[in-house]
């Protein structure tokens, strides 16, 4: 199969210029949805923790580089994080190779001194002798940081284009979409000091972990035990977790967001104006691109007038604010109700655990690729199309419906929140991976009704 | 044309066939692909030359022909295809590509690069590069510039020359390409492990020489190399490629004025995630802290990092390095000492006394910082240590050592109440047909165990409802119960396709009484057509008796059903993991009591092996007052435990698996005549002994080129056996159901029934465990299946509500000894559970670890590491029985020292310590001989000196 291609054009690579003054940071960026054919500079100021944003960013990288399910000479190529600049904030989000590690850095308002000259979402270069003199970049440093280059004249002094051009990575922008879900659904469980977290993670076995393990509060101590037990916190593919112990020395505490259908786990680290969050999806195997979460909230369609709207009415970071959009644009309040899982899904919304808040964050890839990524969707649509799915009643809130399958009937029923089919995958998953195509078919269905 | 090929083609004539194809269009050429795969299908296999030789069809030429016509008519990229011509033909290409170099030949080359020895010269990259045909990427230089500098023997087969002067053949190769190996993945570092040299001048030389011979001459400049093998530990390569480039920056000696050149690369490389690099850097550093330009500061602002290191050597060294700094500038001092805390992490007590006669000669005792930095980590400063560090340690407030990280207080007392059965626990019911329409679906994918039992139960519950329709909505489980039948799937074990087997029964069945209805049943049986996927074929499929009794109980629902009747099963549990509320029972016994009808056998004595019988009180006044005759007399005696025998026995079966289920070892009377058997015997006693060996066998080693032998040396493989007996010929006319296990002496289940299997006995699991052990605790061949098997073993143990059994113990002492991880990793906590239920007794713990330790089962280290990593520091509770499942261990020793034995009692003597107890000289008596022992002199004599 011939892979979709996109071309990243950066106007020089990425890179750490040191001057006697101070250091600064220019990381080159590129999105296939700008408007012209400058990249604009999104922000240019100084870090008030530079040590500990490269820190970040290194782990960011290691991240990016990392792979759980496949061979290492895939898992060597480096990918090209987004940055979502606006709103005083800047975050730098990443996945790994497998799109079963997402990864976010978030720099507060107090950690930046600087000027955002437009707000936006794009892809930034991350090149390998950058990451490497990020190591170099000592505690008491001043460095200047531009995401996206000020001034033309430094695209001309960087000499040629930097293209690379590689396969869309489908898998990253389908987890982007899917792991805001998780989050939005996610709830702290756990919250440790320095030396808590320093213990808890010297405790994680060596090696490449098959079975699940379990955050487990041992007395004071907590743990990670092979047994599950009542309110344990459900961690697949723990060894994983190691990418974060770097930064473990520097921070000042550590919170844990669990699913609560143990889906996924978030890791947020906290040093001061400076956030670093590591969401696990719920087994090595399993990336954030293949779960399901996003399809539920894509049941009922998006017109894109709303699109449009919210391109008009929001920035980058912002909070987003459904009621808002309803008023400027005069739309029905009850159908703006369920909007944010949709417009997550649709790539256009982050979630940030400390606010508990979704943000405006339109992924830099073009909305088209984006919403084609949902096959089991697609197959719901189709079976309606081909008049497959049959409602056999409907009252009180329960739907019983018959959907064909492949020379059989599935029996789909519906009761309030709860959904069953008797087809294999849901057979086997009993909904933990998103509803499978029959569901998604009928609850279509009814709400087109 | 295709006529003219296949001559060509069989007459090998390679010069033939270029003008030949040459002659035709692109097209054309192509109509020649299928003709070509036929061939290739042909001619490409080996074929058996008599004298157990084999050799190819094709001739080399035949070979030749067809790679390159398939490189030549396949009109695009097909790798699996394409391959064959660049181990065959790329030496002929100049001439193809010439006149034909496809669109996607650039694409085709680059991705072999994945491939583990590419068959591609470098040389011809380069060549075809400069005549145009590709444009390679810095990734496939480095990938196939590893093998350049060994050319292929032309006669000698698969050996190779060192021809390291290869690499001045093209000036960019030493200007440009040699430094892609320091940025991309290749083979450099292992290039030479797999090629058998010729012996010359240099064949003693590898890469590594080659590249110090090139700086020396000064062909690669010798600063990029230093620099270039720096950054290379950050590239993201795995561990032996980092390594690598580790070893070849300390072969070229770099003097120290080189070093404080490379300061940034060398801070930067302990970023690294491989701890060789970080080592031998730090191993650098300690030449280097002195020089005035050493940037101190940076390496105090890693000591946080370097002292968290799990790699103790990092840690120490950082540490003796700090030291050095320590002494030099007072300034730093502080800085230093409060850094030293983070030492405290680590468990190992000579790391931590170093740490701590640091802060005691350079710390501050009057500095708020520094008391405030060490309070927290009170808990985790070993007991030997805490006296150095009191300056710090005394100014705590009460009661604020432990707030950090300490181990949090169990009461004393009792052991809690714990229930067999809770309303936490209760298995749900099944309200209608949607139900079990939705349960038959998942009741194969293993979901919960107990889905077994539920489903033909509900069957039966609801056979009279079932119509027309609902036939229709089982139809994906009547498919999915054919699926696991027929086909392979590893999540599938024996009980999954033993309740498919219902199912197919159950659907032949519903096919007769709803013909009407059965056109979807008829087609999915005819896409099965093989046959013996129902119940009555299971016997034929499988050599095995553990299942028996469960199809039975099976076949007796499928009976009721075809005679119209539905009371409930008795065996059904209500309670996960596997339990009956008792009361429960007393009243599914007392709808057979009504209905006039007989319970199956097996029912009746799954049932009981079932009940919960914690708290009958209740159940058993039912069972007097409603329940008569033989249920009423059975359920008496097995409900009360002080209750005799009494009433007829009509039913013998019953009767002995009821007596057997007490656990008293008393063989009733009017059972004594049928409980001869050694099998019943045994069972009656409820005991298995076991025996724990080393048995010697020939492991493989290296496998050795010259002789084409694996080398084979001496290993002991640890195992354990129980002993239990067996029917072999000696079989009685009626098994009782638990008998079914003891029928022959090895009867495979597969893992994902073990869970199953233990829940049919939650009361009494060793009549379960006792035969499954021998095959799952052989450390030695520890495969996945085995393994699995054992956590599900421990899974399933854990999750018995009850006491721990004798072999459920030994299962745990010895999962703490296994040379898996996770398998030690269960014990330790399942250990820690049971502990803190009070539902364990260490001391029979520790017993059985001494056994085993005494003969040196496993490494000692291993518990040692355990107890360690998960069994301190979490309660005092577990600290005294730690201490107790110590003690009991060390006398079960010889006098003579185990290896590892000095960190075993280094942990009891911080236990005790902890505990505010004594040594028990009593109870460990070698602690004398011991004492006299060179290594253990020391921590014998402090362990000593706190005696009873």
């Amino acid at each position: 199969m011939t892979e979709t291609m996109i071309n990243y054009q950066y106007a020089q690579p990425s890179v750490l210029l040191k001057s006697a003054a101070h250091e600064s940071l220019l990381l080159s960026n590129y999105s296939e949805v700008q408007k012209g054919s400058v990249a604009p500079c999104f922000f240019w100021g100084k870090l008030h923790k530079p040590f500990l944003l490269s820190r970040c960013l290194i782990t960011l990288s290691n991240v990016v580089q990392s792979s759980f399910n496949l061979s290492p000479a895939e898992s060597a190529k480096l990918k090209d994080p987004i940055v979502t600049a606006g709103n005083g904030k800047l975050r730098f989000e990443g996945f790994s190779h497998c799109a079963g590690v997402y990864a976010r850095v978030d720099v507060l308002p107090d950690g930046l001194d600087g000027e955002f000259i437009e707000n936006g979402t794009t892809n930034v270069d991350f090149n390998q002798p950058m990451i490497s003199a990020l190591g170099g970049i000592r505690p008491e440093e001043q460095v200047m940081l531009s995401v996206g280059s000020q001034e033309l004249s430094l695209h001309k002094e960087g000499g040629t284009v930097l293209e690379k051009k590689v396969p869309l990575p489908l898998k990253w922008i389908k987890g982007l979409t899917t792991v805001q879900i998780f989050l939005s659904e996610s709830a702290i469980s756990h919250t440790f000091n320095k030396l808590q977290a320093l213990q808890l993670f010297q405790g994680i076995p060596k090696g490449v972990l098959k079975n699940d393990y379990y955050l487990v509060n041992r007395g004071n101590r907590p743990l990670f035990s092979p047994l599950k037990s009542p309110g344990a916190v459900c961690i697949g593919g723990l060894q994983r977790l190691r990418l974060l112990e770097p930064l473990l020395p520097y921070l000042d505490k550590l919170c844990v967001f669990p699913h609560p259908g143990m889906q996924s786990t978030t890791w947020q680290l906290y040093f001061g104006p400076l956030r670093f969050s590591l969401s696990l999806s719920r087994e090595s195997w399993r990336g954030f691109s293949g779960e399901g979460a996003a399809l539920e909230a894509l049941i009922e369609d998006v017109p894109d007038s709303w699109v449009d709207a919210m391109d008009k009415y929001s920035y980058a970071n912002q909070e987003f604010n459904p009621s808002l959009l309803a008023v400027e644009e005069d739309l029905d309040f009850r159908q703006v109700e369920n909007l944010t899982g949709r417009l997550a899904a649709m790539g256009l919304l982050g979630f940030d655990l400390d606010d508990n808040r979704f943000f405006y964050r339109r992924l830099p890839y073009r909305l088209d690729r984006i919403m084609s990524l949902n096959p089991r969707m697609r197959d719901a649509e189709k079976l309606i199309l081909e008049a497959k799915v049959q409602i056999v009643s409907r009252h009180e809130g329960k739907v019983d419906a018959r959907v064909e399958g492949s020379g059989l009937k599935h029996t789909v029923v519906l009761e309030g929140e709860k959904a069953r089919c008797t087809c294999t995958w849901f057979s086997k998953y009993q909904g933990d991976r998103g509803a499978c195509k029959h569901v998604l078919a009928v609850k279509k269905m009814i709400t087109n009704i | 044309m295709i006529e003219a090929y296949l001559d060509i083609l069989e007459e090998g004539r390679k010069d033939l066939l270029i003008p030949f194809l040459k002659s035709y269009t692109a097209k054309e050429r192509h109509a020649l692909v299928q003709t070509i795969k036929k061939e290739e299908r042909r001619l490409d296999k080996y074929e058996f030359r008599g004298n157990g030789k084999y050799s190819r069809i094709a001739t080399d030429e035949q070979l030749w022909i067809l790679s390159v016509s398939t490189f030549i008519c396949f009109g695009s990229e097909d790798r699996k295809a394409l391959q064959g011509w660049t181990w065959r033909a790329y030496q002929d290409m100049d001439e193809i590509l010439e006149w034909h170099c496809p669109s996607w030949f650039s694409s085709f080359i680059h991705g072999l690069k994945d491939e583990e020895f590419l068959p591609v010269p470098y040389l011809y990259v380069l060549d075809w590069q400069e005549k145009g045909y590709l444009s390679a990427s810095p990734e496939l230089l480095a990938a196939i510039l590893p093998m350049s500098i060994y050319v292929k023997d032309d006669k000698i087969a698969h050996s190779f020359h060192f021809r390291p002067e290869e690499l001045e053949k093209n000036p960019t190769t030493l200007e440009q390409h040699i430094w892609y190996l320091f940025e991309y993945p290749s083979i450099v570092n292992r290039v030479e492990r797999f090629l058998s040299v010729i012996a010359g001048e240099k064949e003693q030389e590898k890469w590594m020489d080659v590249i110090q011979r090139l700086t020396k001459s000064g062909q690669m400049d010798r600063m990029r190399v230093l620099k270039e093998s720096l950054l290379a530990v950050n590239r993201n390569f795995n561990k032996t490629q980092t390594a690598w480039f580790v070893d070849l920056f300390l072969l070229l000696n770099p003097v120290e004025k080189e070093l404080i050149w490379l300061q940034d690369q060398l801070f930067s490389a302990l970023s690294s995630v491989q701890s060789k690099a970080v080592g031998a850097v730090l191993i650098l550093f300690k030449k280097l802290y002195a020089h005035p330009d050493f940037r101190r500061t940076d390496f105090i602002a890693q000591l946080s990092v370097l002292f968290s290191s799990e790699v103790k050597s990092v840690a120490k060294t950082a540490l003796s390095i700090a030291e050095k700094i320590a002494e030099a500038a007072p300034d730093r001092r502080q800085d230093i000492c409060i850094q030293a805390i983070n030492i405290f992490l680590s468990k190992d007590e000579a790391l931590q006394l170093q740490s701590a006669k640091l802060i005691r000669k350079y710390g501050d005792m009057d500095n708020t910082e520094l008391k405030e930095a060490v309070v927290p980590y009170t808990e985790a400063i070993l007991m030997s240590v805490r006296p150095l560090l009191q300056p710090w340690l005394t100014t705590l407030e009460p009661g604020q050592a432990g707030d950090q990280g300490g181990p949090g207080q169990l009461e004393e007392g009792d052991p809690l109440q714990f229930r067999l059965i809770s309303a936490d626990h209760r298995i749900p019911e099944l309200k209608d047909l949607t139900d079990l329409i939705f349960l038959a679906g998942q009741s194969m994918d293993n979901n919960e165990p107990y889905h077994f039992d539920l489903l033909p139960a509900a069957i039966l519950q609801f056979s009279k409802e079932i119509t027309g329709e609902t036939i229709a909505q089982l139809e994906p489980a009547f498919l999915r119960a054919y699926k696991a039948n027929s086909q392979w799937s590893s999540g599938l074990g024996l009980f999954d396709r033993l309740l498919a087997a219902f199912l197919i029964s159950y659907s032949g069945y519903l096919t007769v009484q709803f013909p009407e209805h059965a056109s979807g049943l008829i087609k999915l049986k005819k896409q099965y057509p093989t046959g013996d996927l129902d119940l009555d074929s299971w016997g034929r499929r499988i050599d095995c008796h553990l299942f028996d009794p469960f199809k039975m109980i099976f076949d007796s629902v499928l009976e009721q059903i075809k005679k119209g009747t539905s009371i409930p099963l008795l065996s059904t549990s209500t309670h996960t993991p596997s339990y009956i509320d008792p009361g429960i029972l007393v009243q599914r016994f007392k709808a057979y009591q009504e209905a006039g009808a007989e319970p199956d056998a097996m029912d009746v004595q799954l049932a009981l092996q079932r009940c919960a019988l914690d708290d009958p009180g209740e159940a058993l006044g039912m069972a007097q007052s409603e329940l008569q005759g033989e249920y009423k007399a059975l359920l008496t005696y097995f409900l009360d435990k002080n209750a005799s025998l009494d009433g007829e026995v009509i039913h013998p079966n019953w009767w002995l698996t009821a007596a057997i289920l007490r656990k008293d070892g008393q063989i009733p009377q009017a059972l004594k005549a049928e409980a001869e058997q050694e099998v019943l015997q045994a069972l009656f006693k409820g005991e298995f002994e076991w025996k724990a060996s080393l048995n010697e066998y020939l492991a493989y080693g290296e496998y050795n080129y010259e002789t084409g032998k694996s080398e084979r040396y001496k290993a002991w493989s640890p195992e354990i056996l129980v002993k239990y007996p067996v029917h072999a010929s000696k079989k009685r006319a009626r098994y009782l159901f638990v008998e079914y296990f003891f029928e022959k002496e090895l009867q495979e289940a597969w893992e994902t029934d073990v869970p199953r299997l233990i829940f049919a006995f939650p009361n009494h699991p060793d009549l379960i465990l006792s035969s499954r052990i021998n095959q799952y605790l052989k450390i030695s061949y520890a495969e996945s299946d085995g393994l699995r098997a054992l956590i599900k073993m421990l899974m399933s143990l854990r999750q018995l509500n009850g006491e721990l059994s004798p072999l459920g113990n030994l299962i745990v002492a010895a999962g703490m000894l296994h040379s898996d991880k996770t398998v030690r990793g269960y014990a330790a906590e399942l250990w820690f559970e049971r502990v803190e239920e009070r539902r364990i007794t260490s001391a029979e713990t520790g017993r059985i670890l001494g056994l085993l330790e005494r003969i040196e089962w496993a490494p000692l280290k291993r518990l040692t590491d355990l107890m360690m990593s998960h069994m301190m520091g979490l309660s005092t509770a577990h600290h005294m029985a730690l201490e107790e499942l110590i003690v009991a261990l060390l006398s079960q020793l010889e006098t003579e020292p185990v290896k590892n034995l000095k960190k075993l009692l280094e942990i009891y003597h911080e236990l005790i310590a902890l505990n505010g107890s004594v040594a028990d000289l009593e109870k460990i008596p070698q602690l004398k001989t011991w004492h006299i022992t060179g290594s253990l002199k020391k921590v014998v004599g402090e362990l000593l000196s706190k005696q009873l």
